[in-house]
């Protein structure tokens, strides 16, 4: 990812936002709560034994997030940081990449169920549809530019010509919002269409990926 | 296939597993 342009930088932002009740979870010890990193996860040895670890996992498409997860219900405790200054990847794709990356991830965060993707879909659209009339003055529209990155055009109208970060924010918002909406809808689209995920040369049925992962 | 060690590896998250008493700690990077 190159965070030299704002696109990418905005995509993670958002990202980063749209999982921080994740990182508040386990910090503060919630039951059931969980996250992961796939590239930067430390498990201690004994605990990793303890949940089952990748035998369990052989099925998942979303190992390192059910990891957390089984961590989590053998007991064992869990912590989570931003490691700007400790931990970096290097040579990550384009933000437009993303979403083919994200390809075989998100429909399988919603344990494949169809009619969450939709609900999930219907639920935002119905909001931001009710919720768009209502904006009016500079500290509204700022929330919703903050909260709500997909309305943030309507945000940026709303807060005044004369605030040229809100503008800022309006198109930084639309930048990152596009390709983690896109990529969604087309984790949902060829993974029905397909009838599973192909990965590393395999193909996993819906099916058994169903029937086979961690819930 | 995440990369997978004992805690201990990295210095950070051994720092903050043994204050916290954590036995899983994840840390998002940053990116360069």
């Amino acid at each position: 990812m190159d965070l030299k342009s704002a696109a990418p930088r905005a995509f993670q932002l958002l990202f980063l936002t749209s999982i921080s009740h994740w990182f508040s979870g386990v910090n503060r010890d919630r039951p059931r709560s969980h996250i992961a990193a796939a590239p930067s996860t430390s498990v201690r040895a004994a605990a990793y034994r303890q949940c089952g670890g990748y035998e369990a996992l052989r099925l998942t498409v979303l190992d390192d997030v059910k990891l957390g997860q089984l961590l989590v219900r053998a007991g064992k405790r869990t912590r989570a940081f931003l490691g700007v200054t400790t931990c970096n990847v290097t040579g990550a794709p384009p933000s437009g990449a993303c979403v083919k990356l994200l390809e075989k991830n998100n429909f399988a965060a919603l344990d494949f169920r169809l009619g969450l993707a939709l609900a999930l879909s219907g639920v935002r659209d119905s909001y931001f549809r009710r919720n768009r009339p209502r904006v009016a003055g500079r500290d509204r529209g700022w929330a919703h530019a903050a909260l709500l990155p997909v309305d943030a055009d309507s945000a940026g109208e709303h807060s005044g010509a004369a605030s040229g970060l809100a503008v800022a924010l309006r198109g930084f918002s639309c930048r990152s919002w596009c390709p983690c909406s896109l990529s969604m809808v087309n984790s949902t689209w060829v993974t029905l269409r397909q009838g599973g995920i192909r990965w590393r040369d395999t193909f996993y049925s819906l099916e058994t990926l169903r029937t086979g992962t961690v819930r | 296939m995440p990369m997978l060690v004992e805690a201990g590896r990295h210095r950070a998250s051994r720092e903050v597993a043994e204050r916290d008493g954590a036995d899983h700690v994840v840390v998002y990077p940053g990116w360069i």
